[in-house]
This record gives C-alpha cells, sequence and structure tokens, in this order.
C-alpha cells in the first residue's frame, strides 16, 4: 500500500511540474514564427508586429476589438465614415493618428516607411501590383521587412461568412492573442446563430445590390463574391448571382426583368449617399415598374456592413428584419 | 563616242493604263539632251526611272555601260544627281547643311563630314553664287536663291549626269536662263525635260519629242523642232525665226 | 574658316553634356529630398554622402533614408532616361514621317500597350503580386503593333506614298488596338480593375527601383547614340523619300530599322512607366527650334531636354498636391495643350508651323 501511495504522489508531482514547465513556456510568448498564406505568398511573422499601418476602418475596428489598438501606428478610412464604426470601438480609435492619403483612402509607401510600421494591414488590392489604389507591393514591403497583411475576404473563391472568424483568428496568431481572438469569435459566432436561427425555414425574398453607379449600369454583386452569401445568409436572394463573377455592371434592362422585391443601397464614403442613390434609381422611368421601387422597399447598408467586417452579423439581421418583417414581429 | 547613259525600251503601266511604251533614248558623255512633249508625253516617268525614285529591272538603263538595276543606290547616287522643284522642307535647316547633303553618296553611314567636304561644298556654293548665305535658314530664301542652292548640292554630289526635272518652271525668265547657263557651262551629261521651246533651242544639243508614252522624234533642236512638229504635237500655230543676234527661235501664234 | 560647322558642333554638344550633367545631378536630388513625406534638406544632403561616399546602406540609416534613397532617386533616374528616350524616339518618328506632328505612338505602339495591359487584367485578375507581368504584356502589345504596322505598311513606292501609308497604316492600327483595349475593359467585371487598368496607361515612375532601372536607362542611351552616329541619314530622309532616294539612301531600309528601334526602345519605356505623353512631340519641336534641324545635335539635345523636363515634372507631380500623387501623364498633358496652342499662334505669325 505504501508503495502505491508513493508512485501517485510522484505521478502527481511529474504532471504538475509538467504543467507548470508548460504554461511557464506558453507564457513566455516565446514568439515562434507564424506562417500564412497571404494572396498566395507564405509570409513569416517571426516577431509580434509592433507599428501597424491599418487601411480601412473595419480593420481598425478588428484590431480595437482585440486590444490591440496601441499597435496601430496610424490609419486611413478606405471608403468608410467614422460614423459607421462600433462607438464603443471608435472610442477606442480617439488617440490613433489619421495618415496622409495618397489615393483616395490610402495611405502611401513613403508614409508607411516614415511612419517606422513593421506591418501593413488592409484589403488584397491595396498590395497588388497595378491596383489603382496600391499602398506597396508585396515584394516592396517585405523588401524594408514590413510584414503584409491582407484582409481574407478581400481575395479567394467565394468567400463565405466565416472569413471574418478566420481573420480574427489569423489577427489572433500574428499578435499571440489567440485566446481573446478565440473569446470574440465564439461571441460572433452565437450572435449569427441566433440571427439565423430565426430565418430558418423562410423563403427567401429577392434582392437587388445598389453598390455603385457606373457608365452602362449599376455595378452589383455577382454569385462568386462575399456579398453574394451575406445577402443569402440574410434571406435574400441575389437577382443577380448567375453573373459570374464578385461584382459587375447590371444594364437597366437586366434590372427591369428581374423585378427584385427588395433593393439594398450601400453608403461609403459620404453621409447622405444611398439617399442620393435612392433618389436617382427613382429618376429612372423605365424602371419605375419594378417591384422593389413602387413599395419602396429599401434597405441601406453601410460601406463597413457589405464588406467582410464585425458588422456583417449585424448586417444580416438589420435585412432580415427588413425583407421577413412577419417573421420578426411574431 | 559610245552612249554614257542608255535606256532600252523602258516600258511603264499603271494600272492598265501605259504611260511608257517601249522607249529608248541615249546621251553621250557631255551631251545636254532635251526631253520634250505634252503633258500626259511620260517625261517625268522616264526621268523618274532613271534617278530610280521608279524601281528599274534588268536590261533597262544602262550607265558607262552598266546595268544600273544592279548598282545600290548608293552608287547610282554618285552617278546621278536630280535637280527637281523642292521648296518646302518639313524642317528648317541653313544653306549649308542642306549643300552638305549633297556629299552623303560619298559617306558611310557613320562617317562625319571632313575638311574635303567643306570644300566642295564652298565651293559649289561659290559657283551659284550663294557663298554668303551659308549660315541662313533655306526656307527664308527666294525660289531663285533656293533653287541655286539645290544646284549646289548637286554640283557638291560630284556626279557626271545631271538630270533636271523641270527645276526652273516656277522662275522668273532670269532664273530660267541663268540657271540654265550655269548647268551648260559644267560641261556635264545633261538630261533635261523642257516645256520652253527657246531653252531647249538654245541649251540642247540633242532632243527626243516623246507623246503619249512613245519616241515620235529626235534630232537636233533646230531640226526637229520645226512647224510639223508644233502643229501635230503641241498643238500650237508657230513658226521658227532667228533673233538680230543671230539665235534660232520660235514665236507662238495660238493654240489650235 | 575650313571648318566652322562642325568645330561649333562638337563645342555646343560638349558644354550641354556638362551643363546637362550638373542639372541632372542638381534635379535627381532636389527630387530625392523634395515629395510627400518632408525630409530636412541637410539630413537629405548627409544621407547622400554616406550612402555614395561611403557606401552605407540605406536601410540602415532610417526610414527617410529608404524613402530618399530607395523610393525617389530611382525615380528620378527613370525620369531622366524616360523623359530622354521618348524625345529622341518622338525626333526620330518626326524625320522618318517628315512630319512634325508625329510622335513615338503614331504606330501604334502605345494603344497595342494598353489593349495588352487590359487582356492582362482580363485574364489574371486585378490582384497581381508579380511585378513583372504587367511590364512584360504591355511590352508584347508594343510588339503585336509594331509587326502590324510592320507588315501592313512598309510597301509603296517612293515617288510620294510610302510615307503616307506608313502613316496611315499606323493610325488604322492605333484605332483598332484602342478600340479593343477598350472593349477589354469593358469586360473587366470589376470596377477596380476598370480603373486600375486605365490608370496604368496614364504613366506613372512610382514603380522604379534600382533592380529595374537597367532595362530602360541602358535603352535610352543606346539608342540615342546609334541615332546620333547615323544622324545624316535622318537628316537625309527628312527631306523626303524621293530626295533621299536621289541621294543615295535606301529609304525603305531605314525607315524599317528606324521603327523596329523606335519601337523596342517605347515598348520598353511603356512598360516601365506606362503611356506619357507630349514629351515625344514637344520636346523634339522645342529643341528643333531653340539649336536647329541638324540631327547630330537634335538627338543628343532632346536626348537632355526630354529627361530634364520629365524630372522636373515628376518633381510637380509628388509636391503640388503632396501627399497626392497626380500620375504623370495626366501633368504632361496640362502642358501639351497650351503647347498646341503656342503653335497655331506662331503660325499665324510667321506662317510656318
Amino acid at each position: 500500500m505504501k508503495k502505491n501511495k508513493s508512485l501517485l504522489l510522484l505521478l502527481i508531482l511529474i504532471a504538475s511540474l509538467l504543467l507548470v514547465a508548460q504554461s511557464v513556456y506558453s507564457d513566455e510568448g516565446k514568439a515562434e514564427a507564424v506562417t500564412l498564406n497571404v494572396m498566395g505568398e507564405e509570409i513569416t511573422y517571426e516577431k509580434i508586429p509592433e507599428k501597424v499601418v491599418v487601411v480601412g476602418y473595419e480593420n481598425v475596428e478588428n484590431m480595437a476589438l482585440l486590444g490591440l489598438e496601441d499597435k496601430v501606428v496610424g490609419f486611413t478610412p478606405c471608403m468608410y465614415l467614422p460614423e459607421h464604426v462600433y462607438p464603443e470601438l471608435l472610442k477606442k480609435m480617439d488617440n490613433l493618428k489619421v495618415l496622409p492619403e495618397v489615393v483616395r483612402g490610402v495611405p502611401g509607401m513613403e508614409t508607411v516607411l516614415a511612419e517606422g510600421a513593421d506591418m501593413v494591414y488592409g484589403q488584397s488590392y491595396h498590395f497588388a501590383e497595378a491596383s489603382s489604389t496600391k499602398v506597396a507591393t508585396l515584394k516592396d514591403l517585405l523588401q524594408n521587412n514590413i510584414y503584409p497583411y491582407a484582409t481574407v475576404g478581400s481575395y479567394g473563391d467565394s468567400p463565405d461568412l466565416d472569413v471574418v472568424y478566420k481573420e480574427l483568428e489569423n489577427l489572433g496568431k500574428i499578435f499571440r492573442v489567440e485566446e481573446r481572438a478565440a473569446q470574440e469569435i465564439e461571441k460572433l459566432k452565437s450572435k449569427q446563430e441566433s440571427v439565423e436561427e430565426k430565418l430558418k425555414g423562410f423563403e427567401p425574398k429577392t434582392a437587388f445590390v445598389f453598390d455603385f453607379q457606373d457608365k452602362t449600369g449599376i455595378m452589383t454583386p455577382g454569385g462568386t463574391g462575399f456579398q453574394n452569401n451575406l445577402l443569402k445568409r440574410a434571406g435574400l436572394k441575389n437577382v443577380f448571382d448567375n453573373f459570374q463573377s464578385d461584382f459587375d455592371v447590371a444594364t437597366h434592362e437586366q434590372i427591369l426583368l428581374a423585378n427584385p422585391e427588395y433593393i439594398v443601397f450601400i453608403e461609403y464614403f459620404t453621409a447622405g449617399e444611398a439617399d442620393e442613390k435612392i433618389e436617382y434609381i427613382e429618376s429612372i422611368p423605365e424602371l419605375q415598374g419594378v417591384e422593389a421601387i413602387k413599395n419602396k422597399n429599401y434597405i441601406i447598408l453601410t460601406g463597413i456592413e457589405y464588406f467582410p467586417s464585425l458588422h456583417n452579423f449585424d448586417a444580416i439581421e438589420k435585412m432580415a428584419r427588413e425583407a421577413h418583417k412577419d417573421i420578426f414581429e411574431k | 563616242m559610245e552612249e554614257y547613259v542608255k535606256v532600252s525600251n523602258l516600258s511603264y503601266a499603271i494600272s492598265s493604263k501605259e504611260i511608257l511604251n517601249n522607249v529608248s533614248i541615249q546621251a553621250k558623255k557631255g551631251q545636254f539632251v532635251g526631253i520634250v512633249g505634252p503633258n500626259g508625253s511620260g517625261k517625268t516617268t522616264l526621268l523618274r526611272h532613271i534617278y530610280r525614285v521608279l524601281p528599274v529591272e534588268e536590261n533597262q538603263i544602262y550607265i558607262d555601260g552598266r546595268d544600273i538595276s544592279g548598282l545600290s543606290l548608293r552608287d547610282s547616287a554618285k552617278l546621278v544627281t536630280v535637280m527637281r522643284q523642292e521648296m518646302d522642307f518639313a524642317f528648317d535647316y541653313k544653306v549649308l547643311e542642306i549643300v552638305m547633303l549633297g556629299r552623303s553618296p560619298h559617306k558611310k553611314v557613320y562617317q562625319s563630314k571632313n575638311q574635303e567636304d567643306f570644300k566642295i561644298v564652298l565651293d559649289a556654293l561659290n559657283y551659284v553664287g550663294m557663298a554668303d548665305y551659308k549660315d541662313e535658314f533655306f526656307s527664308n530664301l527666294s525660289g531663285g536663291e533656293k533653287q541655286r542652292v539645290l544646284m549646289a548640292r548637286s554640283l557638291a554630289q560630284r556626279a557626271e549626269i545631271f538630270i533636271l526635272d523641270e527645276p526652273t518652271n516656277h522662275l522668273d525668265v532670269y532664273y530660267q536662263w541663268h540657271l540654265m547657263s550655269l548647268i551648260k557651262d559644267l560641261k556635264k551629261t545633261v538630261i533635261s525635260v523642257f516645256h520652253d521651246f527657246n531653252l531647249t533651242l538654245e541649251f540642247c544639243d540633242y532632243v527626243y519629242v516623246l507623246n503619249e508614252g512613245s519616241v515620235v522624234a529626235q534630232g537636233e533642236p533646230e531640226k526637229v523642232l520645226s512647224v510639223g512638229m508644233f502643229e501635230e504635237i503641241f498643238r500650237v500655230s508657230a513658226e521658227n525665226s532667228k533673233t538680230t543676234a543671230g539665235h534660232s527661235r520660235v514665236m507662238i501664234n495660238q493654240a489650235l | 574658316m575650313n571648318r566652322p560647322q562642325s568645330t561649333s558642333s562638337s563645342k555646343i554638344l560638349i558644354w550641354s553634356l556638362i551643363v546637362y550633367v550638373l542639372l541632372a545631378i542638381v534635379v535627381v536630388i532636389a527630387g530625392s529630398i523634395l515629395g510627400g513625406v518632408k525630409i530636412d534638406f541637410a539630413r537629405g544632403v548627409q544621407l547622400l554622402v554616406d550612402t555614395i561616399f561611403r557606401g552605407a546602406d540605406p536601410m540602415a540609416q532610417g526610414n527617410d533614408a529608404v524613402i530618399m534613397i530607395n523610393m525617389r532617386m530611382p525615380r528620378m533616374i527613370l525620369a531622366l532616361a524616360v523623359g530622354g528616350g521618348l524625345a529622341v524616339a518622338g525626333c526620330a518618328m518626326q524625320a522618318i514621317t517628315q512630319n512634325v506632328l508625329a510622335d513615338p505612338y503614331i504606330l501604334g505602339l502605345s494603344s497595342g500597350a494598353s489593349a495588352m495591359v487590359a487582356f492582362c487584367f482580363l485574364i489574371f485578375g486585378s490582384l497581381l503580386t508579380n511585378p513583372l507581368v504587367v511590364p512584360l504584356f504591355a511590352f508584347l502589345g508594343a510588339m503585336l503593333a509594331m509587326v502590324l504596322v510592320y507588315s501592313l505598311g512598309m510597301g509603296g513606292n517612293v515617288s510620294g506614298n510610302s510615307t503616307n501609308r506608313l502613316i496611315l497604316t499606323g493610325m488604322a492600327v492605333a484605332l483598332i488596338l484602342n478600340a479593343l483595349g477598350q472593349f477589354i475593359i469593358t469586360l473587366l467585371p470589376n470596377a477596380l480593375e476598370k480603373n486600375s487598368a486605365a490608370m496604368w496607361m496614364w504613366g506613372s515612375l512610382s514603380s522604379a527601383r534600382w533592380s529595374n532601372l537597367a532595362l530602360p536607362v541602358l535603352s535610352s542611351i543606346i539608342v540615342t547614340l546609334l541615332y546620333t552616329v547615323i544622324s545624316d541619314r535622318f537628316n537625309l530622309i527628312s527631306l523626303g523619300e524621293s530626295t533621299a532616294v536621289t541621294l543615295g539612301m535606301n529609304t525603305s531600309l531605314m525607315r524599317g530599322f528606324v521603327m523596329v528601334t523606335v519601337s523596342i526602345l517605347t515598348g520598353v519605356l511603356i512598360s516601365s512607366s506606362g503611356a506619357i505623353g507630349f514629351v515625344g512631340y514637344i520636346i523634339p519641336h522645342t529643341v528643333r527650334m531653340l539649336f536647329g534641324a541638324d540631327h547630330k545635335k537634335l538627338f543628343p539635345l532632346a536626348f537632355f531636354v526630354g529627361g530634364l523636363f520629365l524630372a522636373c515634372i515628376e518633381v510637380l507631380s509628388r509636391v503640388l498636391l503632396a501627399p497626392k500623387e497626380v500620375p504623370i501623364g495626366i501633368f504632361c498633358a496640362f502642358f501639351g495643350g497650351p503647347f498646341f496652342v503656342y503653335l497655331i499662334f506662331r503660325q499665324n505669325k510667321t506662317g510656318r508651323l
């Protein structure tokens, strides 16, 4: 009996030693390099970035949510307005520097260098070689020892809502705040679940998204992009989900034929932009007969709600409430 | 003397319209040959073949016994120079630069001008009396002055054969006679187109008459340019005569 | 008295080379220090001295050094090369066509490049990360235009119509490829891609880095030297095809040679900086007015003046609306318009263009 007791004690001792050792090691923050695939390139984040240039309010929000706002050395709003940001997160951004723009909404490489940044966080087209809204190319950044990171939802095949979770997960990995990230992901997931629960089993309504006006028609999401999935989850069928691209132009004729029940208007750079878009579409004589316009079934989304961000689930709820008033008023 | 320039059975047509029909002419070395004929007779086209702006086939044109179709354009340019009406150039060159271009056939692509070239150019300008204008812009000169410069360019080319493609038609009577006598004094082989019978009589040693693409007469000017020729070919009523100083001239009555 | 012309020619060239080198140095330094992000002048000079004379690595000296030396300096050098190269190409095209309205793009090179760049966006989307792809497509597009114009436009006999034929063929190819490019742009599904394709062609020197300077710089210099050596031929052909033939030149060989070399040079320049217009047209004209039409002086002087001109515009484009950057081609257009107006005045006064 004594032998067994000592053996047990020994085992417990070893186990606790191991546990302590393991926690000591993981708390050390001895950052092992994290490797992520960014836009097809394998980027290794050897050190935890300290000075991040962030492009776009939605990305600054992500940083603030994870308590990383101190690491943001400066940002530009991209195509969003501060009014679109969650107030409690906006507060955290009070002390953050707004950087000068080289092209609308976007800072230049010189600014990135001048700020002594060690990471740039933006969307894919902020890093593409020939993009007109380029901040800097991946090559340029890597040559200057600056880590690039592009929002997961801004590239790839038919991204769905889980890109928002992936985004937080990636940020968690890069900044070694995996636990905090996991917590926030859980909160978001339950939000998503509760909204989608209510929509179970109901027929989707048809909708057309008025992104912005183009020369030959109106820019709208096609079937292969994030926005298409956003609508689906809100119980709306994108009338142009047959378009084989993430965005394309719909002509007035096509809109008339599709006869959507709802129209979603997006507001980006300026307040009141959505109202202008409504005025515009109502002024087109040939579209007067479209059901959404006849009944003024309009839904307004902010740009931040429309692109991958923390707001997507609120957006889904907003759209769902409008389109399925009957369900929600029960 | 052998023929120095020989054109042999030259024919030319543009989209089934015949312009030259088996034309043969010759010029001896040092001879001043005139080509006359009404408009559309093919005179200019004939000359263009000789100075190679129009392509030439084998056995058509010989210079000093050599078939020019086998010569490079550069070598032809050492033998033949052309004076035409060139009044407007796209760019403003100076007189000296224009005449210097006459040395091109003698320089390789990468060679630049040397002392000898300058001497030749200045001599040419002196001969035509334009040496004082060497730094003037070509475009600022009068018609007669321009033509003298172009003649200097031809002289600088040091070619034996001078082709004159109506270079003085637009100039006043002084220049028409003065330039022609300058050329005559060079004692080079000249083939020239004329509209003016009197110039032909004064300067040519030999004349060819072209009509509708064929040679209809040839010989010494006084013999060829006669009343029958005037009426039949040139459709004017005219008479031969002599001036008090003894020069043969033609007097025109009227168009027929 | 025997060699007045050549000595004064050589004198002008030597003096202008000296002046050019001095001005070029000034402009490059100024352009490196000035820009959106402010750099103190003294610090800028210090950094330059350290990098050039002591071989210090800009990346070790701080981010302002990186901006100045790794980003702005290459842009200035590219400006000198592109401005010079386009001016020289413009002179050559004007001589070949005997027309002062010609520029390097009249044979459709920029249309070909823009059509292929649009095509490149269509295939690869706008999320390209490989820096070589778009420039390669631009160059191929220019070569495509050259091949089309060469095969269709090189015939014709000399007495007057071969130059016209070349110009008309060039215009036709330019129009067709332009339309094709525009059509492809409308096929691009994404507004961003459409915008990027259009903006690329306006021209920008922002992609200049030390690693991609060699090709445009060497091409401009080599072609300028080459043309200067055979400058006599350009004088000849600029008098007209028939005249050139009577003075012994094989004009179709000359036309072909110039076409190919201008196309390759312009293709390289377009692929490094987009299609920057007006330089290839304004500079030859201006230099001719100031220094005369003799190509022996014209080519080198056009190279100098064109390079310095574009370098100054480059600095302006970064400083005027800092930190915003206006594409350099748009700035050049601002100069082009008034220049045309000035030409009209001149024609009214002197009767000549």
